[in-house]
């Protein structure tokens, strides 16, 4: 394999994030068929709530396409170059906001399409364990790669 | 800081071009300037040797070190 060519880690992440986009897609379009959600009660009400529903999956997959851009990076030897370091930031900071999105958007967008925005009291929460930590590991990604920056700047002051 | 980069003496003694040297031994003109000139953090042992092998000399031909007591109390990175 030619030093320019994607890793098959690399390939393989990205035909996963396709293949579960696609998936997560015509999931949640099955649902809303079985659902008659598109009825015409449903229409206005829960094809928002639909769209909503597609946030923080959307972000997860973005943080795993970024990460398949981070194995490609990787191969290329860059260790903690810039572009990797900007990688990095990308995934920590996909995660984050699609922890923020299923924690915290998602519920209180739900609430408020529900209520066909008369009313909002208070920012709904949903305090999943598993969004927790994935925020925590996106935060710790971001942390890891400023550190490993500092590190790499350092080195490269050794001639 | 103490430990002092004595290469322009060594390239003197050799009558060879920092240019040359640099390109012997796969640095940059600008990297060697810097180390010649003592603005680096430190040297790799690789770089060293290869600069021992190509002005056939040792790392104390290169280097020399200044005493400072405060040395001991110098923050390790």
């Amino acid at each position: 394999m030619s030093k320019h060519a994607v890793p098959v880690a690399a390939l393989l992440t990205r035909v996963a994030v396709v293949g579960l986009g696609l998936a997560l897609f015509f999931e949640q379009a099955g649902a809303r068929q079985v659902l008659h959600l598109d009825g015409a009660d449903g229409q206005v009400t829960m094809t928002p709530v639909y769209w909503v529903s597609l946030l923080a999956p959307a972000f997860f997959l973005l943080a795993l396409w970024a990460a398949s851009n981070a194995i490609v990076r990787m191969d290329q030897g860059d260790a903690f170059g810039p572009t990797m370091v900007r990688g990095l930031n990308e995934i920590g900071g996909s995660l984050m906001l699609g922890a923020f999105a299923a924690t915290v958007v998602q519920p209180s967008l739900t609430f408020l399409i529900g209520n066909g925005f008369r009313e909002m009291r208070g920012v709904r929460f949903n305090l999943d364990v598993e969004n927790l930590t994935l925020a925590l590991v996106g935060l710790i990604l971001i942390l890891l790669a400023r550190e490993g920056q500092k590190l790499k700047s350092k080195l490269d002051e050794f001639v | 800081m103490p430990v002092r980069v004595t290469l322009d003496v060594m390239l003197a003694r050799r009558k060879v071009r920092a240019r040359d040297v640099a390109e012997q031994i796969g640095l940059s003109e600008t990297q060697l300037s810097l180390l010649r000139t003592g603005k680096v953090r430190g040297m790799r042992f690789d770089t060293l040797s290869k600069l021992c092998l190509v002005l056939e000399c040792a790392p104390g031909d290169i280097l020399d070190y200044d005493r400072d007591d405060a040395d001991l109390n110098a923050k390790t990175v």
